[in-house]
């Protein structure tokens, strides 16, 4: 079983990092979608790795559904004529984004060597070794709970902020609207 | 060192998330298509996702804190891209463009 989720895991890490690069570096804006909602779906697998099934499932319905539909839409509305221009042309940018690449080299060898062992951020890697056992039996009904408990007023807060968005974008829209029919 | 790379724990799942999450700060960097560096910001979103929910699921197994707070961050990250993209299509009605250069002249 162990075995099984270690290739799952090095399979699932390696399409969600090599769909995110192909994201970024693709010329079209469609083609950098299609490869964000692989990388989405990846991330949803991820999950479902670590025994969180309902926010697997959150995540696979919002993020690989909802936010590409709402991505398609956005590049519908917006053109493509000057996209290859959109790309790579300032110098200090590809220097910022290999001190990038630089840095996660760094710090990812850095977390398997005997120094960070010593660190006082090892305690974190002790303690997760003794809870590893832990069996989850019913995540979506603890989180149900949790959600309903202890975040109750983050939770109204999270109602309240929709409803902020939703009037802000109303707002937006008709301010347009007013705009346009001056012009006309 | 094999050993270390079978047996798969917390510190796996860290490494994943920083690297999606450099990944994603290196396309707001340097992509001048805006609906590009959207969609980074949504991968720096699930990085920290993936974190919490490792955390949750390796140290705080009793009481999953970390899945709530996740659940949070999908709420917040697609309605905070609803309005970027409400406003996105706002501003390019007057610029007809989506290159961040052009957006220069709004930095207030």
């Amino acid at each position: 079983m162990d075995n099984i989720n270690t290739f799952l895991f090095y399979i699932i890490s390696i399409i969600l990092l090599c769909s995110a690069v192909l994201s970024i570096v693709s010329f079209r804006v469609i083609y950098a979608l299609l490869f964000a909602v692989v990388a989405f779906i990846s991330t949803g697998c991820v999950y479902f790795l670590l025994n969180a099934q309902f926010n697997a499932v959150a995540q696979l319905i919002i993020y690989g559904t909802g936010v590409a539909i709402l991505f398609g839409f956005a590049i519908m509305f917006t053109s493509y004529k000057k996209e290859k221009d959109l790309f790579l042309n300032i110098k200090p940018r590809v220097l910022i984004a290999l001190l990038g690449i630089g840095l996660i080299i760094t710090s990812s060898v850095f977390l398997f060597t005997e120094e960070f062992k010593k660190s006082p951020f090892s305690l974190f890697l002790k303690h997760s070794e003794t809870s590893k056992t832990i069996h989850f039996s019913n995540t979506i009904q603890m989180i149900s709970e949790k959600m309903f408990t202890d975040y109750i007023f983050a939770f109204e807060l999270l109602g309240l902020f929709f409803l902020l968005a939703i009037v802000g974008i109303g707002l937006i829209c008709l301010n347009k609207k007013k705009e346009s029919t001056k012009n006309d | 060192m094999i050993k270390n790379l079978c047996d798969i724990g917390l510190i796996h799942y860290l490494v994943i998330a920083l690297l999606l999450f450099v990944i994603g700060l290196s396309g707001v960097v340097i992509c001048k298509n805006i609906i590009k560096i959207f969609i980074s910001i949504e991968f720096m979103l699930c990085a920290v996702s993936i974190n919490f929910i490792a955390f949750a699921h390796y140290i705080d197994a009793q009481n999953i804190n970390g899945m709530v707070f996740n659940i949070f961050i999908i709420a917040v990250g697609v309605v905070q891209l609803a309005v970027l993209i409400c406003l996105l299509y706002s501003v390019y009605n007057y610029k007809k463009s989506v290159d961040i250069n052009d957006f220069e002249e709004n930095k207030g």
